[in-house]
């Protein structure tokens, strides 16, 4: 009995083969501590396959964690910039308006999708796989969908998983209308895609994608527009209301949510959406209200608006299925000049970070030159502080500003890049700039010059309508994707424009580049 | 030992021995579907490499007088031409199309005198000794031709000195 006792005892210990063989019994009989041993053998195997599956590639690693945010001691350091997009004058394409995204888990994983103006509209998506060094082009589109002539407009998103969902508006008929906004899907990094299927209908224009990446089992696909009445006339919107609407997924694009409208009736001549996901998943899109302008809201001829535009911003609390009240964040917003066409027409830039904060930027004329300007609101829109000038140069110079884009990473740093003439007396030629705070958009870094080349901004495509007359087409503004190690920004470049016969006249190619702006540790 | 004592170390020994049959089984299994599963992780992985679409040959492209150093043969697909000026003078690039049944190379075209048009598709501009430049083009197969046409210090235009050269695309 006692020694039942004590055997009961031992095994009351779990795997006691060792406290048995200390005791001295059953030598030979079985291995005492044979238990332990098998979980040792198995923890040295994962280490041995570990070990293994990190010399075969670091792929295998990405499922073990991220790099985790680091606070930067010393300026941000510039990378060579890359070309993304390929020349050929035969064509002298415009390509501009790039998005970059980054692939959910492995961080080298990039897609930038782009904008084609000429000779014909058209998409592109380029992929890389070392982290922005290089670009290859993909074919989302390889067959056109039905009634459709040309893709058109661009954008791309991940949900959680690493499927690729690129957005586009197909374009028909001579008027290049559009004749629906189409989805399709590619979950091999973009070497094939799905057959694209109507997410919209006809008349739909300016749609924005966002995917909240941390809601559902897909994400949530966020999309918003805005939704005109009708045709309108050559160049220009019907007759106001066109609503902004808004809608979204939970599966991929097969099924939206019922359409709600974001734009109120006090905003008439609300245009070019913005849309990011914020804090608890507030979904904010931030448009401009063209107010009294129906010049350039029609596409009517004219010169500058006199009046002023203001920027309303409105946001969902509960994950997009309705909008509260749009909140006039700006008023004073002198018009930089005639808006070009008002269906390409820029948003402006829309940041929204983890913690509450939401950063809104544009750019106006109120100091004579064009200058980009940031509100940032710490309460997810609710209140606004003073704007602020991103750019340094002197005040009034005569040097434009102008399309600006923002983004924040995971740890709440704020990116900023827009174009920037000030390196050039006739204010033709800009640069790209970028800019960063690290404290909540209260102090900046001095904007630094990504770009080694200076492109012209007379060179890009031109429109027949009487919106466009003397302009060119800069795009809907930069790409810029923000993560821990630094920033990714693109842009349209007209370096490699040159004209077959080498003259310099009537040029239109524009080449997205890229850089990468590294934040050290 | 007692009897007793006996029958329950029998049977912790068989307990133990399935157990140590377990365990080892267990330890297989375990090392099997890891071995799996990291077999289909990085063999996903390496596919997600594999499957990027259409390989990016990254074009070296040397300027000196008078000639351009580069590789003559390259596969299909997109091109990133980083080209640079390594001599003293400063040059250019312009890049053409050539039909694949042009009957002379380029360099004795551009000495023969006699004209002859083809596509430009690519023209970095001059770059200053020490300088570099950079652009990227999607090339299908066929053939194709870099041409300096700047004047040296004499007037005589690079090209007229060599400075040309052919790239076969296949």
């Amino acid at each position: 009995m006692k020694e039942d006792i004590e055997v009961s005892r031992l095994w009351s210990r779990g795997l006691t083969g060792s406290d048995v063989s200390r005791r001295g019994d059953h030598s030979g009989r079985f291995r005492p501590s044979l238990a332990r041993r098998s979980v040792l053998k198995a923890l040295l195997g994962v280490t041995a396959v570990v070990i293994s599956a990190a010399l075969l590639g670091r792929a295998a690693l990405v499922q073990f964690g991220a790099d985790a945010p680091r606070e930067p001691t010393e300026w941000p350091r510039l990378l060579n910039e890359v070309p993304v997009t390929g020349v050929d004058l035969r064509l002298g394409q415009p390509n501009n308006s790039p998005m970059v995204v980054a692939h959910p888990s492995d961080k080298d994983l990039l897609v930038l999708a782009s904008r084609v103006d000429g000779p014909d509209f058209s998409c592109k998506l380029h992929v890389s796989g070392d982290g922005g060094r290089l670009w290859a082009p993909a074919d989302p589109v390889p067959k056109l969908p039905p009634g459709v002539d040309k893709c058109y407009a661009p954008e791309v998103g991940y949900d959680d998983d690493g499927t690729l969902y690129y957005l586009f508006v197909g374009l028909h008929g001579a008027g290049n209308r559009p004749g629906g906004v189409f989805l399709t899907t590619s979950a091999d990094s973009g070497r094939t895609f799905s057959t694209p299927w109507r997410v919209l209908g006809p008349l739909n224009y300016q749609v924005r994608m966002v995917i909240d990446q941390r809601l559902g089992h897909q994400g949530r696909m966020h999309l918003v527009w805005l939704d005109a009445a009708s045709n309108g006339s050559l160049g220009g919107l019907p007759p106001a209301p066109n609503p902004i609407m808004a809608a979204y997924s939970d599966d991929g694009g097969k099924t939206f949510s019922a359409p709600v409208q974001v734009s109120e009736p006090g905003h008439q001549r609300a245009v070019a959406p913005a849309l990011a996901v914020g804090k608890d998943h507030a979904v904010h899109i931030l448009y401009y209200d063209l107010n009294d302008d129906a010049r350039d809201y029609q596409g009517l001829d004219g010169p500058t608006w006199e009046g002023a535009w203001s920027l309303v911003l409105a946001t969902s609390v509960n994950a997009g299925r309705n909008f509260g009240k749009g909140l006039i964040v700006e008023d004073q917003i002198i018009p930089p000049g005639r808006i070009m066409l008002i269906y390409t027409m820029a948003p402006p830039a829309l940041a929204a970070g983890a913690s509450g904060e939401v950063y809104v930027a544009w750019y106006d004329a109120r100091n004579g030159d064009w200058d980009v300007f940031l509100r940032r609101s710490y309460d997810g829109g609710a209140s606004w502080q003073p704007p602020v000038r991103l750019n340094d140069d002197p005040l009034g110079g005569g040097h434009h500003q102008y399309l600006p884009r923002l983004a924040v990473d995971a740890s709440g740093r704020l990116d900023a890049v827009f174009y920037d003439r000030r390196r050039d007396p006739e204010n033709v030629r800009y640069d790209v700039f970028y800019t960063s705070s690290m404290d909540g958009g209260r102090r900046y870094s001095p904007p630094l010059q990504l770009t080694t080349e200076s492109s012209s901004s007379m060179i890009g495509g031109r429109y027949t309508v009487p919106s466009a007359q003397g302009l060119v087409e800069a795009g809907s503004g930069l790409g810029l994707l923000s993560r821990p190690s630094g920033a990714i920004a693109a842009w349209a470049d007209t370096r490699n424009a040159w004209e077959p016969d080498r003259s310099r006249s009537g040029l239109t190619t524009q080449d997205v580049f890229a850089t990468e702006v590294k934040i050290a540790s | 030992m007692n009897r007793r004592t006996k029958d329950i170390a029998l049977r912790r020994d068989r307990t133990l021995s399935r157990l140590s049959v377990r365990s080892s089984r267990g330890l297989r299994t375990v090392l099997l579907s890891l071995a799996v599963l990291i077999t289909v992780l990085t063999s996903s992985c390496q596919g997600r490499y594999e499957a990027l679409p259409s390989r990016v040959t990254v074009a070296e492209v040397t300027m000196y007088e008078f000639q351009f150093h580069h590789d003559t043969v390259a596969a299909a697909g997109r091109h990133v031409f980083e080209v640079h000026n390594a001599g003293t003078l400063a040059h250019e690039m312009v890049l053409l199309s050539v039909p694949n049944d042009f009957p002379v190379s380029i360099d004795a075209q551009a000495r023969s005198g006699t004209p002859a048009a083809f596509p430009t598709i690519a023209f970095l501009p001059p770059r200053d000794p020490g300088e570099s430049g950079t652009f990227a083009v999607d090339l299908a197969p066929g053939r194709y031709a870099l041409i300096c046409f700047l004047k040296a210090p004499d007037q005589e235009r690079h090209v007229l000195k060599g400075m040309s050269s052919e790239l076969e695309v296949r």
